[in-house]
């Protein structure tokens, strides 16, 4: 008889389960039955899940289908294939008779559903303003083949390539395409974090179905499904640093030296990937692993290997890249968190100044059904969260990881307010992603372990692989999870634009794509050009130039001016301007859907004319190139501030 | 069948090996090979890694598996940063080697060390208390038929994805462009025009020095994607001079339809 047919083995281990587990939780009498049911199931419910998650993401595509061609009720065929994408996952994560290794391969398919939902909004290339900042660093790696190369748009990304360099390796080695090599490389980050945070969450409450359920309350984090989906050094960080936590977690309690040791290393390793990969990323993972160290004292009665030593290296390093390698990003983040702070004094001293919800800086507005569950998911999340710590007070005080993701969910509530404020709005959206592993921890045990589940497993009439489905569960995790779709991205952005248009055998692309294409093939590469938001990621990513847009530089005061006054001509001065793009559309200053074609060709869509006829009219300017909407003029012999007649 | 401990480890080595030498071979220009490479990337060297780090115990495959792709990351991520120092940079020849040589590396430390990755070794308490990893989760034909379904519907989703919008989805345009010649004494001022219109359209071209028309062109008739380019000579043109190329359309031929504008030096 093999060690796992043993029933004595099989006794122990069930003994060293109940042990592990607090006698008062109600989840021990149902991890019992469920195994014992788990037996007598001749199959999973996988395939039907797995069938009817692929039914949704064909409606996704659908909508997206649809979309493109100006109906009105796509949006409505969307919300739809998300629900039908969703449910099911969440109706066998939420039941109690699901293995764990069901769990695992469910939380890993909604994960691959979900990214699949950004592939198809953007099958064709990158279209977010970061993912072409950060295809041009890809770009520059694989044509010099060294790194920290110069990008003029966000210049502390190329300090931090870690991103870069995977997707570097996957093109040399696989010969795919950089956007093809950007879509694997984060489709295996989106997994891997999802297994990660699944392994964490088990680890910390040894409950596979809490972990499955934590894993999937996860993704309702509002920048789950599009922005960190995207081709953005946070998108790869993140996970690495999740998986550095668990290594951690695990090495704390192990008693073998080896066993330690081999983890050490495996975290050390991950650590330092996480610093040379996202600054954020690492400074939130600093910061973590003292909080943690901090309540280890307090609490880690069984601790074997504490979190102090590896903390202290975390700062050491961290600093280290950021000083002697990085330091640019000091530049780049100091006028942020001073914004932040500046903009959170102003809304606390004049309070009407407040920015209006569910309006983005664009100006769409979300639809009246977008703030309604908007809205009640947070208030679900906020009547949610004292369970899960009630619950954690009763039965995890002995284990410092779970205080630890218990009090950073505390950090929830207090973000909140900062999404009143114009410059803060970003900080508190941006957070969302580290503060929800403590949230969709802290919920998935007061949905699971809390009481009331025994209500449900009174449920007589349901079939046996269903029984334990708590009633609330599914539209709650539902619920929060269109929340949060619905909270970090803007409603008109969410669907597929026109980006490619059949004209008979050809593929017509957006005139920025044009003119950035052209710029680099007539005018050569690394010319200054100042355009606004949209055009210069395009002149960035695909024209290989150096282009200007921020305010620092004062480029929208020249490119929105109505003359070429001394003050532009100051600005071209200064910068150094060979060339200035300019896109008479309003439709352009999305910076989210400014990439596509505009999705209703036939509304009025243009600025002040004065704008860019201000360059006609002054000498010594060419007009080098005119599609329509798109002018660049070359600024060479700009020198006389008089505009001629 | 049941592998024994050193078998996987000679296998991940054995792997790394075999896929070196297809891209050293530049076999991956060939598509489904292409495909094939990837775990040199994004698996083997993590594969290895874990191999040495664990030892003798043994976790769970969900463990293995996050194991074997983050430090995979992890590998290719730190590994690069130190072989971009290094004269030879990061070309494709570096990477082979780089990520072939920690999971051999690894892989030969882990199997002389006598660790493994099979079924024989020391369970961690994470290892034990998972048992039911494989169990209870079996794939009947019936599950086989419906994955089978769902990868069908998926790849339909992702080809709909990819179709391109109807020409009735945004409006086409041109693009018209002037340049002078870039060589000094070349008095030549290039420009041409490239339709990204919806339909084939008939275009005329006049060149004017300072408003006056100097050379005209007609009955271009352009296709969807195809260029038109042509030069004219600025010789006998005058110092700052404004030359002027004005494109029209056939369809409307009052109406300026784009105008690109260079002063002659």
């Amino acid at each position: 008889m093999s060690t796992l047919d043993n029933p004595n083995v099989r006794t122990n281990q069930m003994r060293a389960i109940e042990r592990a587990r607090p006698l008062t939780s109600p989840e021990r009498a149902t991890r019992t039955r469920a195994q014992v049911a788990a037996k007598r199931t001749a199959s999973s419910t996988l395939g039907q899940v797995t069938l009817a998650g692929a039914g949704g993401l064909c409606l996704v595509a659908s909508a997206n289908y649809f979309s493109v061609r100006g109906a009105a009720w796509s949006d409505a065929l969307f919300w739809l294939g998300l629900i039908v994408l969703f449910v099911p996952f969440a109706l066998r994560l939420a039941s109690a008779s699901a293995t764990r290794a069901e769990r695992i391969v469910l939380i890993l398919e909604l994960g691959a559903g979900l990214y699949l939902v950004k592939v198809m909004h953007s099958p064709l290339a990158f279209t977010f303003p970061d993912e072409l900042i950060h295809l041009r660093d890809l770009n520059d790696i694989l044509a010099s083949q060294q790194l920290f190369s110069a990008n003029s748009i966000l210049p502390a990304t190329p300090y931090y390539p870690g991103l870069e360099i995977v997707t570097a390796a996957l093109v040399s080695v696989t010969r795919l395409a950089p956007f093809q090599a950007g879509l694997v490389v984060i489709g295996v980050a989106r997994l891997m974090i999802l297994l990660g945070l699944f392994l964490i969450f088990e680890e910390t409450s040894h409950s596979a179905r809490v972990a499955g359920l934590g894993a999937l309350l996860y993704t309702a984090n509002s920048n789950y499904l599009f922005w960190t989906a995207q081709f953005a050094y946070e998108s790869l960080s993140l996970p690495l640093a999740v998986l550095c936590v668990w290594l951690l977690l695990r090495r704390e309690h192990t008693r073998d030296r080896r066993f330690a040791f081999g983890l050490t290393i495996g975290a050390l390793l991950t650590l330092c990937a996480v610093i040379v990969t996202h600054h954020i990323t690492a400074y939130v993972l600093v910061l973590l692993l003292w909080l943690w160290f901090v309540v280890e004292r307090g609490r880690g009665r069984n601790v074997q290997y504490g979190i102090g030593k590896i903390a202290l290296v975390a700062t050491l390093s961290t600093l280290a890249w950021l000083l002697l390698v990085a330091n640019a990003t000091i530049f780049y983040l100091a006028p942020v968190l001073r914004d932040a702070l500046q903009g959170l004094v102003r809304i606390v001293l004049a309070p009407n100044s407040a920015r209006e919800l569910f309006r983005s800086n664009s100006g769409s507005v979300a639809p009246f059904y977008d703030r309604i569950v908007a809205i009640l998911a947070v208030l679900a999340i906020l009547l949610l969260i004292p369970f899960g710590l009630v619950r954690i007070n009763k039965a995890y005080l002995g284990r410092p990881y779970a205080l630890v993701l218990a009090i950073t969910v505390l950090l929830y509530p207090l973000l909140l307010p900062l999404r009143f404020a114009r410059p803060t709005w970003e900080i508190s959206n941006r957070a969302s992603e580290y503060i929800f592993i403590g949230v969709s921890f802290v919920i998935a045990v007061g949905l699971v372990e809390f009481p009331w589940n025994t209500l449900a497993e009174r449920l007589k009439r349901v079939p046996a692989g269903w029984a334990k489905v708590p009633a609330l569960c599914v539209p709650i995790v539902t619920l929060l999870f269109l929340g949060g779709m619905v909270s970090g991205w803007q409603p008109n952005a969410r669907l597929a634009l026109p980006y490619a248009m059949a004209a008979g055998s050809q593929v017509i692309y957006p005139q920025g794509i044009a003119a950035a294409n052209w710029v680099r093939d007539a005018l050569g590469q690394n010319n200054r050009i100042a355009a606004d938001y949209v055009n210069a990621r395009l002149l960035l990513a695909y024209g290989k130039q150096i282009p200007l847009s921020g305010t620092a530089s004062g480029i929208p005061f020249l490119l929105n001016g109505t003359s070429l006054d001394s003050g532009a001509q100051e600005i071209l001065r200064t910068n150094r301007i060979a060339y200035t793009l300019v896109d008479r559309r309003m439709s352009n200053r999305d910076p989210l859907t400014g990439f596509s074609f505009p999705n209703d060709p036939t509304a009025p869509n243009h600025l002040d004319a004065m704008m860019y006829e201000k360059f006609d009219w002054a000498a010594g300017v060419n007009r080098v190139f005119d599609s329509g909407d798109i002018f660049i003029y070359q600024m060479e012999n700009a020198n006389d501030t008089t505009p001629t007649h | 069948m049941t592998l024994h401990r050193p078998t996987n480890l000679v296998l991940a080595m054995a792997g790394a090996l075999l896929l070196a030498l297809l891209v050293a071979l530049q076999w991956t220009s060939i598509p489904p090979v292409s495909i094939v490479t990837l775990p040199l990337v994004l698996f083997l060297p993590g594969y290895g890694l874990s191999a040495v780090l664990l030892g003798n115990y043994r976790v769970s495959r969900a463990a293995r598996l996050l194991w074997s792709v983050g430090l995979s990351i992890a590998v290719a991520i730190v590994g690069g940063v130190l072989v971009a120092l290094t004269p030879w940079g990061l070309q494709t020849t570096t990477w082979v080697i780089l990520l072939a040589g920690v999971t051999c590396s690894a892989g030969g430390l882990a199997w002389l060390g006598g660790y493994g990755t099979g079924d024989r070794g020391r369970m961690t308490d994470e290892g034990r208390r998972r048992m039911d990893d494989n169990k209870g989760f079996r794939v009947s034909p019936g599950d086989a038929i419906l994955f089978g379904l769902a990868v069908l519907a998926i790849l339909a989703a992702l080809q709909i994805a990819q179709l391109p919008a109807p020409p009735t989805s945004a409006n086409g345009y041109t693009s018209l462009w002037i340049l002078p010649s870039n060589s000094p004494n070349a008095h030549v001022i290039h420009f041409g025009f490239t339709s990204q219109e919806m339909e084939p359209v008939t275009y005329k071209v006049v060149v004017q020095v300072n408003g006056q028309p100097a050379q005209t062109w007609s009955e271009i008739t352009l296709q969807p994607g195809e260029q038109w380019m042509n030069s004219f000579d600025a010789s006998q043109v005058a110092a700052a001079a404004k030359i002027e190329a004005d494109l029209y359309r056939e369809d409307e031929p009052d109406a300026v339809y784009r105008s690109a504008v260079v002063n002659a030096n």
